[in-house]
């Protein structure tokens, strides 16, 4: 039996699949489903200093190969969230508390408070398309994404994951910031930047206009990310983005990503996605002769 | 999402409204669709009519969205994500639905769905007052035993409808309970099933946003009624601690009813 052990730094996972940001993120029994499913950790909604209610409906939309959304970060405020962080780390669930703030104190500030709560890391959004003066509006600058990260390593001990935008031109540019702030990991990608119209309508569907871009369509440009960002930095990979099966995963993996986070195909497969993403890869590694998922990290790259 | 077209808009009492539209293809009885005025904001709404060609939601006017629909004109595009989520199983011969309110919007083509499978069908039809009845007509032109509750007494007998549903049920003989209505009401109801051993489906209701199972807002428990739901299995809904007792904000705050 082919081992589905993943290290991300000083996270140790069962396998390699973890729920994303956003995605069932915002009661402790959700994220529970998660873990029941299959996912070795579980990321929160991005959590904020204030209460949120995000943009109004409509804030999603199918299209032809993904999901457009603007939720626009709704979220109770850290100090509500906390029985959701505890009720997942009382049941020994590996939590990973993603946050968002308008600068690098506020960062902080809601890191340290995750770590109390029991969080094992902290996810930054520094990426999110569709919320003003927050997300990839400040996660676009080299400078902001190392000095946010240094101030939050500052301030807590558990791993510091910064989580980057692709709608840039060089995104492991982002990435060589963040690990020069001492990040512990990155995590590639969040959405792409989109828009949905109703002909119809003559008028574009989100409420925002623009929204996010998640699901099958954006995987060839996530596994392109994660491999331009392994180029640059030695520091370890989580890979997202349009992954529904085990084949998906590895391309990821192989790309140089040591775990992977999955959202979208939440919908289609619902909780037990994990389980079937991990039984596929344990079939792919078996009938190849992998023995160990490490043996696959970068394993498309050539050395490069 | 699917544009539809807007075929006719119906008053049904002050407040209540039906918009029909031309949305084609299957439904069950008890799902729901997200309706949008382009524009304006986008709701969930169980579907009141759900032939081939043709659905229906009746709603009460209560905020800008609901407004926006009542007010719209036959012919005008309507945005559709749908049908959406699980609607009601319906088991056995002798059935007894009780309604709250606008729950009988979504209730209505359960129980013609019943009646035409050859049930007994009980219904149990609440509101706040006479004026506010909804769907009578729709109903007594159904063999189903109709019986009418008003709080104020000003239709049909005085009370609740799970208090007028308490007394048929203590009679005996109904295989299922179906229940849709303010969840103060479908907890009682669901009790009362399992205390006189029937199965009861209720359809619920939480602040949705996506409507597709990913953003979370609609979490009752660990389930997400966008998706297992909005109708559940009774027995399931007890055992939810939030059931009846708190529902989440569109903040996602914990909020209680
Ligand atoms: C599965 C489901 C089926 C429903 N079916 C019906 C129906 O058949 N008939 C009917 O009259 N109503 C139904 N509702 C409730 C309906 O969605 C709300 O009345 C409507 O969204 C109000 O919008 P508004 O802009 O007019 O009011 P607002 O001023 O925006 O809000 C008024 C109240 O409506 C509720 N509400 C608002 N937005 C939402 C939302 N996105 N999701 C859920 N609740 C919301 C809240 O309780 C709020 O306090 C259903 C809700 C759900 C979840
Ligand atoms: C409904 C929804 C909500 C999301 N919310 C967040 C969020 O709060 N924070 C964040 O960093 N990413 C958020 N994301 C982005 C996802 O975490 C993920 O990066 C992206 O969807 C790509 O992965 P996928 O294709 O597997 O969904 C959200 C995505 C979706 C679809
Ligand atoms: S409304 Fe988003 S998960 Fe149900």
């Amino acid at each position: 039996m082919a081992s589905l052990s993943a290290t991300v730094g000083k996270l140790r996972l069962a396998n390699p699949t973890i729920l994303a940001a956003g995605i069932l993120g915002m009661t402790a029994e959700q994220m529970l489903e998660a873990l029941k499913g299959g996912a070795a950790a579980v990321v929160t909604k991005s959590i904020g200093l204030k209460a949120a209610e995000g943009h109004p409906n409509p804030t999603m939309v199918e299209t032809e190969c993904g999901y457009l959304n603007c939720m626009g970060l709704p979220n109770p405020g850290i100090d509500d969230f906390k029985p959701e962080v505890e009720g997942v780390a009382k049941h020994d669930g590996i939590v990973i508390g993603s946050v968002y703030a308008k600068d690098a104190k506020g960062f902080a500030a809601l890191a340290r408070k995750m770590e109390s709560y029991g969080a094992s890391a902290v996810e930054l959004n520094l990426s999110c398309p569709h919320a003003a003066g927050l997300g990839a509006e400040m996660g676009s600058s080299l400078t902001r994404v190392r000095n946010i990260t240094r101030a939050v390593k500052k301030a807590v001990d558990i791993p510091v994951f910064p989580k980057l935008t692709p709608n840039v031109q060089k995104i492991a540019g982002l990435a060589l910031a963040a690990e020069k702030g001492r990040a512990d990991g990155i995590v590639a990608i969040n959405t792409l930047k989109a828009m949905a119209i109703l002909p119809e309508a003559r008028t574009p569907i989100l409420s925002n206009a623009y929204g996010g871009y998640s699901g099958p369509g954006i995987k060839p440009v996530g596994v392109r990310c994660v491999y331009e960002i392994a180029g640059e930095v030695d520091i370890p990979i989580i890979g997202v983005g349009g992954i529904c099966s085990g084949r998906d995963a590895i391309e990821y993996i192989m790309a140089g990503a040591s775990a992977v986070q999955i959202g979208s195909a939440v919908a289609a497969h619902g909780p037990g996605v994990f389980a079937k993403v991990c039984a596929e890869m344990g079939e792919f590694m078996t009938a190849n002769g992998y023995k160990r998922l490490s043996d696959m990290v970068g394993a498309a790259r050539g050395g490069r | 999402m699917k544009a539809a077209r807007v075929t006719d808009v119906l008053q049904e009492s002050e407040h209540v409204w039906t918009v029909r539209f031309d949305l084609e293809g299957s439904a069950l009885p008890g799902q729901f669709a997200m309706l949008w005025v382009p524009g304006g904001e986008e709701m969930p709404m169980g579907l009141s009519y759900i032939d081939w060609g043709s659905k229906g939601a009746t709603f009460k006017v209560v905020g800008d969205g609901t407004m926006a629909l009542s007010k719209l004109k036959p012919g005008a595009c309507l945005g559709t994500k749908g049908p959406l989520g699980r609607g009601y199983a319906i088991k056995g011969a002798d059935i007894i639905a009780i309604a709250g309110g606008t729950g009988i919007a979504s209730l209505a083509p359960a129980i013609e769905l019943a009646v035409s499978g050859g049930k007994r069908v009980t219904v149990v039809l609440g509101a706040k007052s006479a004026g506010e009845m909804l769907f009578e007509k729709r109903l007594k032109r159904l063999s189903v035993n109709l019986q009418l509750a008003t709080d104020d007494g000003s239709l049909g007998k005085k009370g609740f409808a799970t208090d007028i549903a308490q007394r048929l049920v203590e009679k005996g003989g109904y295989d299922q309970m179906l229940a849709c209505g303010p969840e103060p009401m479908l907890a009682r109801a669901a009790r009362m099933a399992e205390e006189f051993g029937i199965e009861s489906q209720c359809s619920v209701e939480r602040h949705m946003k996506c409507g597709l199972g990913l953003c979370g807002a609609c979490a009752l428990g660990g389930a997400r009624v966008c998706v297992e739901g909005p109708v559940f299995v009774g027995k399931a809904l007890l055992s939810m601690p939030d059931f009846g007792k708190r529902r989440l904000a569109p903040s996602g705050k914990v909020i209680s009813f």
